[in-house]
């Protein structure tokens, strides 16, 4: 651990806090990976450019279907090893996902303000009541997409598979709009935000102002 | 909890398209889903031997119907000189496609596959060698009476 640094939550020497230790944060590079070749590759292929390879596809020398494939393989292997091998870790984060607390409402209604000036109403726990909505919905997504995606590779065709495509599309239109939302979110476009990638980058320390503006109550 | 629910559904949905019981597994990939065993083409045009234009009309004649791969139905693949194994390939969602691929001057040889909607390839196959030249007309354009689209040129 860095010098400065102390345990996830905690406030180092230097003003900061490691807001997500070391082990989650290359889940999230893994899942971040993986997640982008399938999302290019898939969308590649939405757009009708089957037959010509992606530039992931030359690079990695097959086609854009079988890179999908095996991407789509390596986000079940990601996501299983998380919630085995970190196990302790996805346990925390469905309890702090799915917690409720009085003033999250509040938290809502104050949110458009905050995302602008950084001036949040306060709420309790790991995550703000908004990032709790989103981890629902990535959730979702995700287990959509690679149900649905498992499925497609056992079938070679007829209803079932007509059927799960047009579920796995719908899902990955849902995914694709948390992840854009989430980037929007992580870039500091919003004021209200700005500082907050350091959480999952680099070191995962974000300075402690920020930490207490933006998760006041996580201890 | 949230992925429990989303499994539970599409574990429904599964079961009840599944009564269907139209859908073909990969492992019985080229024997289900359309009668895998009476799957057949034919290039029907360009015929062996033709000499086609920079663009050419190619017409495949199936024993089962084809669409997009969100249809479920099969379609076919048109691979060339070859090439089956780096990606490139032009697909064919009915019984009539226009290549617009630049495959240069000279002889090329024309490979149509039926393949399942997803994506595998069934053993259905027929291929064709065409001549493209630089200008001419593609082949069945209707402006030349001389060339049928049964005879072609013969070489």
């Amino acid at each position: 651990m860095a010098p400065g640094a102390t345990e996830p939550g905690a406030t180092g020497d230097e003003g900061t806090v490691v807001r997500n230790n070391a082990a989650t944060r290359w889940f999230h590079a893994a899942t971040v990976a993986v997640t982008a070749v399938l999302l290019a590759t898939g969308w590649w292929l939405r757009a009708g450019r089957e037959g010509r390879p992606s530039l992931i596809a030359r690079v990695l020398d097959a086609p854009d279907t079988e890179v999908h494939r095996w991407a789509g393989w390596l986000l079940v292997a990601v996501l299983a090893a998380g919630v085995t091998l970190g196990v302790r870790a996805a346990w925390t984060f469905a309890r702090e996902t799915l917690r409720v607390d009085r003033g999250d409402a509040r938290w809502f209604l104050r949110w458009p303000a905050g995302a602008l000036t950084g001036r949040f109403a306060r709420h309790e726990g790991h995550f703000d009541p908004g990032q709790r909505l989103a981890n629902v919905a990535f959730v979702g997504a995700f287990a959509t997409v690679v149900v649905s995606g498992v499925a497609l590779t056992t079938l070679s065709g007829g209803s079932t598979f007509a059927t799960m495509v047009r579920v796995h599309r719908g899902a990955t239109y849902v995914l694709t709009a948390l992840v854009v939302g989430h980037l929007v979110v992580v870039s500091g476009a919003l004021p209200g935000y700005r500082g907050v990638w350091r959480a999952m980058l680099g070191r995962g320390r974000v300075r402690a102002r920020t930490a207490r503006r933006l998760w006041p109550g996580n201890r | 909890m949230v992925a429990t629910a989303s499994l539970a559904a599409l574990a429904l949905v599964l079961a009840a398209c599944g009564d269907d019981g139209d859908d073909a597994t990969t492992a019985g990939a080229a024997d289900a889903g359309g009668g895998g065993d009476e799957l057949s083409i034919d290039l029907v045009q360009p015929a062996d031997g033709d000499e086609v234009g920079d663009t050419f009309d190619v017409e495949v004649d199936t024993g089962v119907e084809l669409g997009e791969p969100d249809t479920g139905l099969h379609h076919v693949h048109l691979y060339y000189d070859g090439e089956t194994a780096d990606g490139e390939y032009d697909l064919v969602y009915g019984s009539t496609f226009t290549v617009e691929r630049d495959l240069g001057a000279g002889e090329h040889t024309v490979e149509a596959v039926i393949a399942n909607a997803d994506h595998s390839l069934t053993d259905a196959r027929d291929e064709v060698t065409v001549t493209v030249g630089d200008g001419a007309a593609p082949a069945g354009d209707d402006t030349d009476d001389s060339q049928d689209d049964s005879g072609g040129y013969d070489y």
